[in-house]
């Protein structure tokens, strides 16, 4: 129904960028058998679905034992789909699916706001070769490499309300988001910021969307207390930062600056979509794309106060911002057009298409190229544990390694970054810190004692993060090394101090 | 619909609906009233020779018919200004199925029996004897002064929307009613309390859904801040209602999640105005009215649902109170010092004799040195601080030892009670009560 106005030569195009950029994500998500550190935690949920059924809602590895708190709609698509197909192909498979269709969202998306297909291809083509969204979800099994998509896709059904049928998918499409990933909240800010936007430059709202812009926040506030009331009732208010500590919170943002943010979202996109921001906010009046004006902004305003994870941020905003970059290019050409050298119009139309190559495709794939998930001597060591370890055995290792030690090695830990319901994250977080970076071996033994760690997983990864060589009491007569292979080292304690 | 046949709606539906938490914690085993507070007015009615360990289940069912009284006076309030019966029936229906009121129809509180004071005075001015209000109005001085103020506030805000008065000319009946609440209050101690839950943040007191007990729901808020976006076109008319709004608003910050007893109605009003408005609008896609309608009535009944489950299977148990009970017939500690955590304060007095040590209404010093002897580990220390504050017995559940208190079998105390140098005296399904060898 949407795709109706299409030309069939559009579709033809549109499908063959869909497959090619599939292709392209697979080729990468294959070149590395493993996941990024923090998937193993979505790893664990789905392969409990395929192998129960169910959700996994208490974890008995993690943190000794907790609870646990996910919006299902993802996993269980997952889950089901393994029952159909090998576990491990669903997982590399089905989330770079998923991401293959944003070229194909914003493609529709410019298409209508612009009915330039030109414009429609750029900005589809700027999308793929974002480096936050390619790179950073190419070994991911979050939800949110659904929920991207799907989030676009309401903003695309948004511009088609006029019809009967787009209702229902609306409806449908929300419901579906606001049960796979909380970002949804995201969509809710913006469409509030499009209601005032659209207030502020007097224009006149359609019934039917301020209809639909309040049954979403509804449908969705009512689902998130369904699901997170546990969580509210445990956290409160600070369920927002879903009990991050704040050391974390601040290291997430210790790296940022606008040259990193450039990096991320890349060149074209970022000048195009500040480009047009400014114009159609300013100068011109055009509706349809204030919703996409306001997500960005509301983005931008979510990531200054730290309300949001930067990487998670920066993927929104670079969607957006390859939207907009599409009337940015129509704008542009057309004002060339208009100069007196407008005979070259067609050599300045050819520099855009071909500055994609150097400001996009090439750091994107050189980025891709880089990118590192669970390294394999880490895996190794896992699976190491998992053989040479008695069952109930507590291992410590660093937050970011937690859950693929729980997947892999099927042993408890004693951290991981999943902090929701947990009372002492701060408390703890400090306490693994100051198990590596302790030079006393008495503290390091009431540490193990106070967590009754049995091994002490110590990788590369963890020396980077802490900044240590070696552990400083590592030759203590407490401590006795498992294992050694390729920079990871497992350590035996035999100390335990019990404050008593 | 005509009158009668709402009624015909309502006197069933009320009671109905109160009686859901009473059936389910019964069907649970426990016969006890749910939460503190209850236990701390119980107390007090020992004093009148009125049992209070047990027939629980009667003062439920006094509270649920009080709470059934209480919303047909609303439904009578809403009646004299609405003459849509849409909007008395959901108004009166989401009063029932807040938070509050059904936290009010399983407890046994002065705040109950305050609302429907002030609700039948209110009642009465529209009646053919205005005058007579002034009696309902005279027994809310016999309450606490945050009862007294929001009654004020309320009482001079209706006369405001209604117009009977202008507020200048109620002032000096204010003024009178206020000098004999001092009066009363500086010659009769009163034993009342403000009720607190010790909320982490303004926020968490204030809704339900972030785990107050006296909260209001979240959806409820949601759709009185539309219906009071709605009533902005009339705006002059509704400035009382604004300012009772924010007065007691101001008066929950500054004194306590009680003043929100009184917010509560308020709320609802505007909750129910917002409803009905929706359900009128005339819509630009059908299928999205019937669905934002559904969620909207959903989330309301989700937070009393909510609320309910989060009340029936709160504590005191059974057990609980039979320990409490074995005190109270104890020949030697029917009356000695018990040191707990001050949650179970007032279900260890609900017998009527002050022995907790600490409970919510303690000060500073009491919870300080509670603390010590929790985290001590030096029995010297402990023994010391247990013998300058008279404390014999040591008042320990399941609930303290897993997280309330301790996390870890021999952390603080736990060590010293596991070290044989106090005396197990009570010990039955998980409670057990400690004595200084």
């Amino acid at each position: 129904m949407f795709f109706t106005t299409m030309k069939k030569r559009e579709v033809v195009i549109i499908g063959l960028l869909f497959i090619a950029v599939f292709l392209l994500r697979i080729y990468f998500a294959f070149k590395n058998p493993h996941f990024s550190y923090d998937s193993y935690f979505d790893f664990r949920i789905i392969e409990h679905i395929a192998e129960t059924g169910k959700l996994l809602t208490f974890d008995h590895l993690a943190y000794g034992g907790r609870p646990v708190i996910v919006l299902p709609l993802f996993y269980y698509l997952l889950g089901l789909l393994a029952w159909l197909f090998p576990l491990q192909l669903v997982l590399k498979v089905a989330p770079q699916l998923f991401l293959s269709f944003i070229p194909v969202i914003v493609f529709l998306i410019v298409g209508k706001i612009t009915n330039e297909s030109n414009a429609a291809f750029f900005s589809a083509l700027l999308s793929v070769f974002v480096p936050v969204i390619f790179v950073d979800t190419l070994y991911s099994l979050s939800p949110i490499t659904l929920a991207i998509p799907l989030l676009f896709f309401i903003l695309f059904i948004f511009l088609h309300i006029e019809k009967e049928t787009s209702v229902l998918f609306f409806v449908l499409v929300i419901t579906a988001l606001s049960l796979i990933h909380p970002s949804g909240i995201i969509l809710l800010i913006a469409f509030l910021g499009y209601l005032l936007v659209s207030m502020i430059e007097t224009l006149k709202l359609e019934k039917a969307e301020v209809e639909l812009i309040f049954f979403s926040i509804f449908v969705f506030l009512w689902l998130m207390f369904i699901f997170y009331k546990r969580a509210f009732l445990f956290h409160g208010l600070a369920l927002l930062q879903q009990n991050i500590p704040q050391e974390i919170v601040s290291r997430y943002f210790t790296h940022i600056s606008f040259t990193g943010a450039l990096v991320q979202i890349g060149l074209l996109p970022f000048f195009g979509g500040v480009f047009a921001i400014y114009k159609y906010l300013f100068n011109i009046k055009n509706k349809s794309l204030y919703m996409y004006i306001s997500l960005a902004i509301s983005v931008t305003l979510l990531l200054w106060f730290r309300l949001i994870q930067p990487s998670l941020g920066f993927i929104f905003l670079s969607v957006c911002l390859c939207i907009l970059s599409g009337p940015a290019y129509v704008f542009l050409i057309r004002y060339f057009k208009k100069t007196r050298i407008s005979h070259f119009a067609p050599f300045f139309t050819l520099v855009i298409w071909l500055l994609i190559i150097p400001l996009m495709v090439i750091p994107t794939l050189y980025l891709a190229a880089q990118k590192g998930s669970l390294s394999p001597p880490v895996y190794d060591a896992m699976i190491w544990l998992q053989t040479h370890t008695p069952e109930d055995s507590v291992v410590l290792a660093a937050p970011h390694e937690g859950h693929a030690l729980a997947a892999l090695s099927d042993r408890k830990t004693v951290i991981d970054d999943y902090f929701l319901l947990i009372t002492d994250a701060e408390e703890r977080l400090n306490d693994v810190t100051r198990a590596f970076t302790t030079p006393f071996a008495t503290e390091a033994a009431k540490l193990f004692g106070k967590y009754d760690v049995d091994y002490v997983l110590f990788s590369k990864e963890a020396k980077a993060a802490y900044s240590i060589t070696y552990l400083a009491y590592k030759n203590e007569d407490c401590m006795n090394e498992v294992y050694n292979q390729n920079g990871v080292v497992i350590f035996n304690t035999r100390c335990r101090i019990k404050i008593t | 619909m005509n009158k009668k046949k709402e009624l015909f709606v309502l006197l069933p539906a009320i009671p109905f609906l109160l009686f859901i938490p009473f059936i389910w914690r019964l069907s649970m085993g426990n016969f006890t009233l749910p939460g503190e507070y209850s236990y701390y007015y119980l107390s007090l009615l020992t004093r009148f020779g009125i049992p209070s360990l047990q027939y629980h289940f009667v003062y439920w069912l006094l509270s649920i018919a009080s709470t059934s009284f209480l919303a047909l006076l609303f439904y009578r309030i809403v009646k004299v200004h609405t003459t849509s019966a849409l909007t008395r029936i959901t108004a009166t229906l989401f009063f029932v199925f807040t938070p509050i009121t059904l936290y009010l129809s399983m407890s046994v509180s002065p705040y109950l029996l305050a609302l429907i004071l002030l609700f039948f005075g209110l009642n009465l001015i529209e009646s053919r004897y205005p005058y007579a209000s002034i009696l309902p109005f005279l027994g809310l001085l016999f309450f606490d002064w945050l009862t007294f103020l929001s009654s004020v506030i309320i009482v001079v805000g209706y006369f405001s929307y209604v117009g009977k008065k202008r507020v200048v000319n109620i002032i000096p009946l204010v003024v009178f009613f206020a000098a004999l609440f001092f009066f009363l209050h500086f010659f009769l101690q009163f034993p009342f309390v403000i009720e607190k839950t010790h909320p982490a943040s303004l926020l968490v007191g204030l809704f339900s859904s972030f785990g107050s007990t006296h909260g209001l729901g979240i959806f409820m808020t949601l759709l009185s801040i539309i219906g009071l976006a709605l009533s902005w076109q009339s705006k002059m008319k509704f400035l009382p209602v604004y300012i009772c709004t924010t007065l007691l608003l101001v008066l929950f910050l500054f004194a306590g999640e009680p003043a929100l007893y009184f917010l509560n109605p308020i709320i609802v009003g505007f909750a129910s105005y917002a409803y009905v408005s929706l359900w009128r609008r005339e819509w630009a896609l059908s299928l999205i009215r019937t669905l934002t309608l559904a969620t909207l009535a959903y989330g309301v009944l989700f937070s009393g649902l909510a609320s309910i489950t989060q009340k029936v299977q709160s504590d005191p148990t059974q057990d609980i109170l039979a320990s409490v009970e074995w005190l109270h017939n104890h020949p030697f500690y029917s009356d000695a010092v018990v040191l707990s955590h001050p949650q179970k304060g007032f279900w260890l007095e609900s017998d009527g004799v002050r022995r907790a040590y600490v409970d919510y209404l303690a000060d500073d010093t009491k919870q300080d040195v509670t603390r010590k002897i929790f985290e001590s580990r030096d029995f010297k220390k402990t023994s010391a601080l247990l013998e300058e504050n008279d404390i014999t017995l040591l008042w320990i559940d399941g609930e303290m030892r897993n997280g309330q208190v301790w996390n870890e079998g021999d952390e603080g105390l736990l060590f010293l009670l596991n070290s044989g140098v106090f005396l197990k005296v009570y010990n039955k399904e998980g409670i057990e009560v400690w004595k200084v060898r």
